[in-house]
């Protein structure tokens, strides 16, 4: 039986597009309010008028903590999410190469990676977002997705992707 | 004049004075580098000064990776310095000449054990060298000769003091002339031997973790159009060895370097290594180092690794939006795509 801990849920069809979670994200993070240092980001599609903010799904055979030289990713058993130990990372970015979804990012003016950390249990992403796109509840409420296992998203995303390629 | 009291005498005092002149402009040239280097961007002169006295301790961090050839390489170091200034010949030598220095010598024994020590050790390297494929392969000529003339001042000056080869034809009678010329083209390819951080081509997988470790930005990269291109000084870097403690594929070493050549390359950064940026499938922006990817594919397979972050992140926004239940409910409420 894996933790069921509490999971970040994103209800796209809610998201405005205001970015306020990118924000608020790398001010709690980094000091300064920096969307591109956000561990958050809101995907756009402004003809469409769809926004779909995505961040770290804390997979669980996560492909960051496979690939990691020298082990500086783990599981958080108590908030069961993926942790980088900033003291052992080298800064290499196989994370951020492997990382199916792009959400782990490398920060370069502070030259570290960066990804979602749930901010240790209370997001600020979801204590900002007043239209509740995204919401902080325990695994079992996201149905779809924890039906889905980490293995099958992955395998949705590349099917994804080899359908995009065989598009262009 | 001849030669033997030519080598003795004026030979002997020209390289001091090269020696002395090349260590002064060494020193001048490495503050100026370094103070340069420091005002031209983020410069960490506590981190720097700390690693720098760090590596001449037996046990900092970067040796942890091979700590028995470290000990060993320390201990060889350290005869290498000791045993000739502290020499009882030596001091001798010195009390005699015009400037009557004198100071307390080694006992005779010690200075013994040490030479030996240091020869068993120089021989050690040598076969080390030989014997083991990898280092073999990334050995140049320069590194066997290094040895050999490390060597070989310690050898004469052993068979000097106690006499064993004095039966012999010419090397009993040359062999003091033997002693010092080896000891003066020792002394002069340490002026022009550099500790030089190298990449090696079969294993570095362009990470730049590197760069990130070092405290002097000795070693930097920059992402140029579709190559990685690492950028090295001489004079800046403090052989503080962070590189390759950090390196995860073994790839950086320190190595010494005899080159005159470089002497007077004081700011100019040298191109060490340009490696291959792999271009994302989609949008074509370079975006990680081809052998990284290829090492990370030997874990994992996936088409996703042939994109970049951002279009990785672009396609599962889509597929988020396709695979959830919001996206069914809109379907059928007003047809959305
Ligand atoms: S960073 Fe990427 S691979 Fe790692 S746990 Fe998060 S989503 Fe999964
Ligand atoms: S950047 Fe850090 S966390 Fe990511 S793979 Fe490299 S060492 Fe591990
Ligand atoms: S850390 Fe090692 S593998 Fe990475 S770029 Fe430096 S030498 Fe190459
Ligand atoms: S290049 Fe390596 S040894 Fe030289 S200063 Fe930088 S980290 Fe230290």
């Amino acid at each position: 039986m894996e933790p069921m801990g509490k999971v970040l849920m994103i209800n796209y069809e809610k998201c405005t597009g205001c970015r306020l979670c990118e924000l608020v994200c790398s001010v709690m993070h980094e000091g300064v309010s920096n969307p591109s240092r956000s561990r958050i980001k809101v995907v756009k599609w402004e003809s469409e008028g769809l926004y779909v903010p995505i961040s770290c799904q804390q997979c669980q055979d996560a492909p960051c903590v496979n690939v990691c030289p020298v082990k500086a990713l783990s599981r958080d058993e108590t908030l069961d999410f993926v942790e980088v130990d900033y003291d052992v990372c080298i800064g290499c970015r196989a994370c951020v190469s492997a990382c199916p979804f792009g959400a782990m990012s490398f920060d370069v003016i502070a030259k570290k990676v960066i990804k979602c950390d749930l901010c240790d249990g209370d997001p600020q992403c979801v204590r900002f977002c007043e239209i509740e796109a995204v919401e902080y509840v325990d695994a079992d409420r996201v149905s779809v997705f924890k039906k889905r296992d980490a293995a099958q998203r992955l395998s949705a995303a590349q099917k994804e992707a080899a359908a995009l390629q065989a598009q262009l | 004049m001849d030669f033997d009291s030519f080598v003795e005498g004026p030979l002997l005092w020209v390289v001091f004075f090269i020696v002395l002149i090349g260590v002064i402009a060494r020193v001048v040239f490495f503050l100026y580098a370094i103070i340069k280097s420091g005002t031209d961007r983020d410069f960490r002169w506590g981190y720097s000064l700390a690693t720098f006295g760090r590596s001449f301790v037996p046990f900092h961090n970067a040796v942890t990776k091979r700590p028995l050839y470290a000990i060993l390489r320390y201990i060889f170091h350290a005869c290498l310095i000791i045993v000739p200034v502290w020499l009882a010949g030596h001091v001798a030598l010195w009390e005699e000449s015009r400037f009557g220095w004198a100071w307390t010598a080694l006992p005779d024994a010690w200075a013994d054990w040490m030479t030996l020590l240091l020869l068993a050790l120089a021989a050690y390297f040598f076969f080390r060298r030989i014997m083991v494929k990898d280092i073999r392969l990334a050995s140049s000529t320069s590194d066997f000769l290094l040895i050999g003339i490390t060597a070989l001042p310690f050898m004469t000056g052993y068979f000097l003091t106690h006499g064993s080869l004095d039966s012999l034809p010419f090397l009993g009678d040359n062999m003091w002339t033997i002693h010092v010329l080896s000891g003066e083209a020792m002394l002069l390819v340490v002026v022009s031997l550099f500790c030089r951080t190298r990449l090696s081509l079969a294993k570095c997988t362009g990470c730049a973790a590197c760069e990130l470790s070092c405290p002097t930005g000795t070693l930097e990269s920059n992402d140029e159009g579709k190559l990685r291109i690492f950028t090295y000084s001489h004079y800046q870097c403090i052989c503080c060895g962070e590189c390759v403690n950090t390196c995860p594929e073994e790839a950086a070493e320190l190595r010494h370097e005899i080159g005159l050549g470089g002497f007077f390359q004081i700011v100019p950064k040298l191109e060490i290594r340009s490696v291959q940026l792999k271009a994302c499938d989609k949008c074509g922006a370079p975006f990680a180092p081809e052998p990284q990817l290829d090492k990370i594919g030997q874990t994992l397979t996936g088409d996703y690794l042939r994109f970049c972050p951002r279009c990785k992140k672009l396609d599962f926004a889509q597929t988020f939006y396709q695979l959830s239940p919001w996206t069914k409910k809109l379907k059928t409420a007003n047809n959305h795509p």
